[in-house]
C-alpha cells in the first residue's frame, strides 16, 4: 500500500516536472532560474528521495493498513461515511446555503457517528448552527454561502 | 522619566484601560476562532478608532494584536486547529498535551509564554527601537533567503522518526507554494487557467484540512472500536505551572523571545515564521529532542513566546521606518495614518508619548492575557466535554466556516476538504503534515528572495557570498539542519557498538 502511495507521489512530481519544464524562458535579465527552474530542481530532488524511500519500504516490507480504503471493515465504513457526509454537506451548501445545510450535516453526521440521544442532538444542532451563523454572518459580516432561489432569499432575512 | 510617568497616567485613564481590557479579550476570542486572525480582528475594530484620540486608538489595536497572537493557541491546543497562522507550531505539542489530559497546563504555558514574550519585546522595543530599525534595514533578499532556510532547517527535528519522509513532505510543501503567479516574471504557474489559483493556495485552509479534518477522520476510525466518549472527562481550565518549574525552562522562554523579537523586527516576516524557527531551535537544543511532538511543555512555550515577542518586535520597523514588521502590523500602520500619525523616523520625536504608551499598553495587555485567558479558555474548554461525535462535527463545521471566511471563497473550503485526505494519508504513511505546512509557508519567501538576489547579482551567486549577515544566517541554517541528523547517526553508531 505504501508503495502505491509513493508511486502516486512520484507521478505527481513527474507531472509537476513536466509542467515546470514547459514554462517560458525568463524575460528578466539575471534570473537564471526563470519561472520553471526552481520547480524543476524541487521535483528532481523529490523524485530522488521518493526512490530512496521506496527502496527502503520494499526492503522492510512493512504493512500499513488504511481503513479509509477498506470499506468492509467497521472503522473503514465509519470513516467513509464521514467523508460522504462531509462531501454531501459541501455540495448541498452551494444549493441550499450554509444556513440550511449546516443543521442537516450536524444532525446526520453526529447520528451516523453513533450518537443516539435525539433531544440533546437536536439542541446541539440548533444551538451550534445559530451560533455559527450569528458570529460569522452577523458579527463578522462574513457573506456565508446563501444557496439559490428561495434559500437565498431566506438567508437575506437572517444575515 | 517624565514621559514614562505621563504615559502610565495616560494608559491608566479609565477609557484607555477599559479599551485595553476589551481589546485583549476580543483579540483572544478572534484568535481562538479558526479563520479569523489578528489582522481580521484589528480590521473589525479599526472603524471604532476613527473618533478616538491617537494614543487611545493605537492602544486598543495593540491590545487586540496581543490577544490575537495568544488566542490562536487555544484552538491549537484544544482542537488541533490553529486559530491563527502564528499558532501552527503550537499544535505540534499543545494538542498531544491535551490528549494526555494536560490541556489546562498547555493553555497555562501558552498564556505564560505569550505574556513573557510580549513583555520581553516591549522592553526591547522601548530601549532599542532606533538601533534595531537600522539593523532591519540591512535585511535584503539574501538575508530573507537565509532566514527562510533557517525556518526550513527545523524539518530534521520535526521528522525525527523519519527524516527522509520529512524532507519529502517539505519539498511537497515548497512545490505547492509555487502555484500561482510567478512574482519575478508574472507567468502563471500550475494554475490550469483557474482564477482562484492565481493567488496560490491559502495555507490556512491547508492547515485546517491537514490538521483538523484529518484528525477527525483518524478519531472516527478509533471511535468505531469503542463507545462514544469525550476526549476528556476532567475539567479544563487554565493551569499555571509553578514558578520554580517554569524557571527550569528559562532558556526556552528567553531564547524564543529573542528569536521572536528579532524576526518581528525584520519587515514582513511575522509571528508565524518566528514561531516555527523558535520551535525548531527548541528541538535542536533539547537533550531529549525525540520527546517533541508527544506533548513536551517546551514545544508549547517556544512558539508562543516567540509569536508574541514578534508583536513588540514588529512595531519597531512599523513606527520607526514606516515599514510594517508583519502583515498585522501593516494594518496597524494603516491605523496610524488614519489617526493622523506618520510612521517614520520623526514619529518618536514628534510623539514621544506614543512609544512609551505602546510600551505600557503591551505590558498591560500581556498581564491581561492571564485574566482573559482564564475566561476564554473556560468557555472554549466546555467544547471538550462534548461526546466525540458532536465534537468531531463541531470541528468540521468550524473548519468549513473558518476556511470560507479567509477570502469569502468556497474554493478554500475545497482546499480544506482535499487536504483532509492529504493529512490523513500522510499520518498513515508517516510523512509529516507539519513539515508540509512549513514548506508551504516558507516556500514563497525562499524562492522570491533567492531569485531576486540572483537578479541583483546579475545572474551570479555573489550576492550570497558578499554579505556577511546572510552568510552567518546560512551557517546557522546548515548547523540547525545537520545537528539532528548528526545526533541521530551518532546514536545509531553508539547502539551498534554497544550491541557488537
Amino acid at each position: 500500500m505504501e508503495i502505491i502511495f509513493n508511486i502516486f507521489l512520484a507521478v505527481l512530481m513527474l507531472l509537476y516536472l513536466f509542467l515546470a519544464s514547459q514554462f517560458n524562458v525568463t524575460t528578466v535579465t539575471g534570473d537564471i532560474f526563470g519561472a520553471g527552474g526552481y520547480p524543476v530542481v524541487l521535483s528532481i530532488l523529490g523524485l530522488i528521495l521518493i526512490i530512496v524511500i521506496s527502496i527502503s519500504v520494499i526492503k522492510n516490507k512493512e504493512k500499513v493498513r488504511i481503513p479509509m480504503l477498506d470499506y468492509k471493515s467497521i472503522d473503514g465504513k465509519a470513516v467513509l461515511l464521514n467523508v460522504t457526509m462531509l462531501s454531501g454537506y459541501l455540495i448541498l451548501m452551494n444549493y441550499i446555503g450554509f444556513l440550511f445545510s449546516t443543521p442537516l450535516y450536524l444532525l446526520g453526521s453526529t447520528r451516523f457517528m453513533g450518537y443516539k440521544k435525539i433531544i440533546p442532538l437536536l439542541i446541539y444542532t440548533a444551538v451550534l448552527s445559530i451560533v455559527l451563523v450569528f458570529i460569522f454572518g452577523k458579527v463578522f459580516y462574513v457573506p456565508l454561502p446563501r444557496g439559490v432561489g428561495l434559500f437565498r432569499e431566506l438567508s437575506y432575512s437572517i444575515y | 522619566m517624565d514621559i514614562m510617568i505621563q504615559s502610565v497616567i495616560e494608559v491608566m485613564q479609565p477609557l484607555n484601560l477599559l479599551l485595553v481590557i476589551a481589546g485583549t479579550i476580543f483579540g483572544m476570542v478572534c484568535g481562538a476562532l479558526p479563520g479569523l486572525s489578528s489582522s481580521m480582528a484589528i480590521i473589525l475594530v479599526l472603524p471604532f478608532t476613527y473618533s478616538m484620540e491617537p494614543v487611545t486608538g493605537i492602544l486598543l489595536l495593540i491590545a487586540v494584536y496581543v490577544g490575537g497572537a495568544c488566542g490562536g493557541s487555544i484552538s491549537a491546543i484544544l482542537l488541533k486547529t490553529p486559530g491563527t497562522p502564528e499558532a501552527v507550531a503550537t499544535t505540534f505539542d499543545g494538542y498531544p498535551m491535551a490528549m494526555k489530559g494536560e490541556a489546562g497546563l498547555a493553555l497555562g504555558l501558552a498564556v505564560s509564554a505569550s505574556s513573557f514574550g510580549t513583555i520581553f519585546s516591549a522592553f526591547v522595543m522601548l530601549f532599542t527601537a532606533p538601533l534595531l530599525a537600522v539593523l532591519a534595514l540591512k535585511f535584503q533578499s539574501a538575508e530573507y533567503f537565509a532566514l527562510g532556510l533557517v525556518g526550513l532547517s527545523c524539518i530534521t527535528s520535526l521528522g525525527a522518526k523519519n527524516q527522509l519522509k520529512a524532507i519529502v513532505s517539505v519539498i511537497l510543501g515548497l512545490m505547492f507554494a509555487t502555484i500561482g503567479i510567478d512574482p519575478i516574471n508574472g507567468a502563471e504557474r500550475f494554475t490550469f487557467g483557474q482564477p482562484f489559483l492565481m493567488n496560490g493556495i491559502n495555507y490556512i485552509a491547508v492547515m485546517i484540512g491537514a490538521f483538523a479534518v484529518a484528525e477527525v477522520y483518524k478519531n472516527v476510525e478509533e471511535l468505531s472500536h469503542r463507545d462514544t466518549s469525550t476526549i476528556t472527562n476532567s475539567k479544563v481550565s487554565l493551569v499555571l505551572m509553578k514558578f520554580k518549574d517554569m524557571l527550569k525552562m528559562w532558556s526556552t522562554f528567553v531564547k524564543s523571545s529573542v528569536i521572536g523579537t528579532i524576526i518581528g523586527i525584520i519587515p514582513a516576516a511575522g509571528g508565524s515564521i518566528a514561531s516555527l524557527i523558535a520551535y525548531g531551535e527548541a528541538v535542536r537544543s533539547s537533550k531529549t529532542p525525540e520527546e517533541f511532538g508527544t506533548g513536551k511543555p517546551e514545544g508549547v512555550i517556544a512558539p508562543e513566546a516567540s509569536n508574541n515577542a514578534a508583536v513588540g518586535g514588529s512595531m519597531v520597523p512599523t513606527m520607526v521606518l514606516g515599514i510594517p514588521g508583519s502583515p498585522t502590523a501593516a494594518v496597524i500602520m494603516a491605523a496610524f495614518m488614519i489617526l493622523g500619525l506618520r510612521p517614520g523616523p520623526l514619529l518618536i520625536r514628534e510623539q514621544p508619548l506614543l512609544l512609551n504608551s505602546i510600551f505600557i499598553g503591551l505590558i498591560l495587555a500581556s498581564i491581561l492575557l492571564f485574566v482573559g485567558g482564564r475566561f476564554v479558555t473556560r468557555e472554549f474548554a466546555r467544547i471538550l466535554k462534548l461526546p466525540y461525535p458532536m465534537l468531531g462535527t463541531l470541528i468540521v463545521a468550524l473548519g468549513v466556516v473558518g476556511a470560507y471566511s479567509l477570502q469569502n471563497s468556497f474554493y478554500d473550503v475545497l482546499v480544506m476538504f482535499l487536504f483532509g485526505f492529504v493529512g490523513y494519508f500522510f499520518h498513515k504513511f508517516h510523512y509529516s503534515s507539519s513539515a508540509f505546512i512549513l514548506g508551504l509557508i516558507l516556500g514563497g519567501i525562499i524562492e522570491n528572495s533567492l531569485r531576486k538576489q540572483i537578479v541583483i547579482g546579475d545572474g551570479t551567486w555573489s550576492g550570497f557570498l558578499d554579505r556577511p549577515l546572510a552568510l552567518a544566517i546560512l551557517v546557522i541554517a546548515i548547523v540547525t539542519f545537520l545537528s539532528p541528523v548528526i545526533t541521530n547517526l551518532r546514536r545509531k553508531a553508539k547502539t551498534a557498538i554497544s550491541n557488537s
